[in-house]
């Protein structure tokens, strides 16, 4: 990756900017937005393929929100999570970056397997993926080998390149920790 | 038993499980929140029937989605695992894997789901 994408806030002016959500992630909310994320790939004439990796792993960076991510500001059950995911092209390639809050408990295994999947080929990915699949007596999402669940290998096969992610402190959260993730669909 | 069958949502697919006709079909998209919980039910039935006459004639299972989610995906490879187990003790299951012509990546999942289920007889279809 030939930036840090900690500090890519907004689309530059060379880029189409697609869709944009930050707030509570809910699974209503995952359906609301990626109907209209499909609704907006529609509209702009991307290519079926692209957009059904847009989408896909769209949902996928959303769930893992619900699922890996830290409640932010009142603890009101109804609010599960809280995140934002950006959608835009650059130069027919379509970027998503997803940024929420991370306990620092869950902070150590989600690094480890976001690290383990860069490193990885894609035939290795979907070997992985493969073997995961096969792997039924682990009922969550979590590996247990620090290798990445399917969640993120979904994410990692749909990419273009190998996912980037960034981890760093939020002072003022309690320790948690603001988890970035940045993947390119081509 | 009783037939099962579920309305289509915007995160789940119709589900229809015809036992006097020995048809099941799952057909549109299937992300919710907590996929283990929707298939559940759908895998209860399935186990029932397979331990309950499904050697006397032959299966048709109908796979057509438009998205699958990773946890969608595990349910199911535990949905197709059982059907192989039962085609494995004798029954005759026909597992057929629809996909619209261009949806290359919901070809290579019914790929992924199925190449390792020996015992069962499946085509993947594009259409």
């Amino acid at each position: 990756m030939s930036w840090n994408v900690a500090h890519r806030m907004t689309p530059e002016s060379s880029e189409r900017e697609i869709f944009s959500y930050s707030g509570a992630v809910s699974a209503g909310i995952v359906g609301a937005t990626g109907e209209s994320l499909r609704a907006r790939l529609a509209m702009l004439n991307v290519e079926s393929q692209r957009a059904r990796k847009v989408f896909s792993s769209f949902v996928e960076l959303a769930y893992n929100i619900i699922h890996h991510g830290e409640p932010e500001g009142a603890r009101d059950v109804k609010i599960v999570r809280c995140g934002s995911i950006a959608v835009w092209e650059a130069g027919q390639r379509y970027h998503l970056r997803s940024q929420s809050l991370i306990s620092a408990v869950n902070a150590p295994p989600i690094r480890q397997r976001l690290q383990a999947l860069r490193d990885l080929t894609p035939e290795q990915i979907r070997f992985e993926f493969r073997l995961r699949l096969t792997n039924l007596q682990y009922a969550a999402d979590d590996s247990p080998n620090g290798g990445a669940g399917l969640g993120l290998l979904t994410i990692a096969r749909n990419a273009a390149e190998p996912i980037d992610f960034e981890l760093s402190p939020v002072p003022s959260h309690d320790g948690r920790l603001q988890l970035i993730i940045h993947t390119v669909i081509q | 038993m009783e037939r099962l069958t579920l309305a289509a949502t915007q995160f789940t697919p119709l589900v229809d499980f015809d036992y006097a006709s020995r048809a099941l079909t799952l057909q549109g998209e299937s992300y919710p929140e907590n996929a283990a919980e929707f298939y559940r039910p759908i895998l209860s039935a399935l186990r029932e029937y397979a331990s309950d006459g499904a050697q006397s004639g032959k299966t048709t299972v109908t796979l057509q989605f438009a998205y699958v989610n990773s946890s969608s995906t595990r349910s199911l490879q535990q949905l197709l695992t059982l059907l192989d187990a039962a085609a494995r003790d004798g029954a005759s299951i026909e597992v057929r894997w629809l996909v619209e012509l261009d949806d290359d990546v919901m070809t290579e999942l019914g790929v992924d789901l199925l190449s390792d289920k020996s015992s069962l007889s499946y085509e993947i279809v594009s259409r």
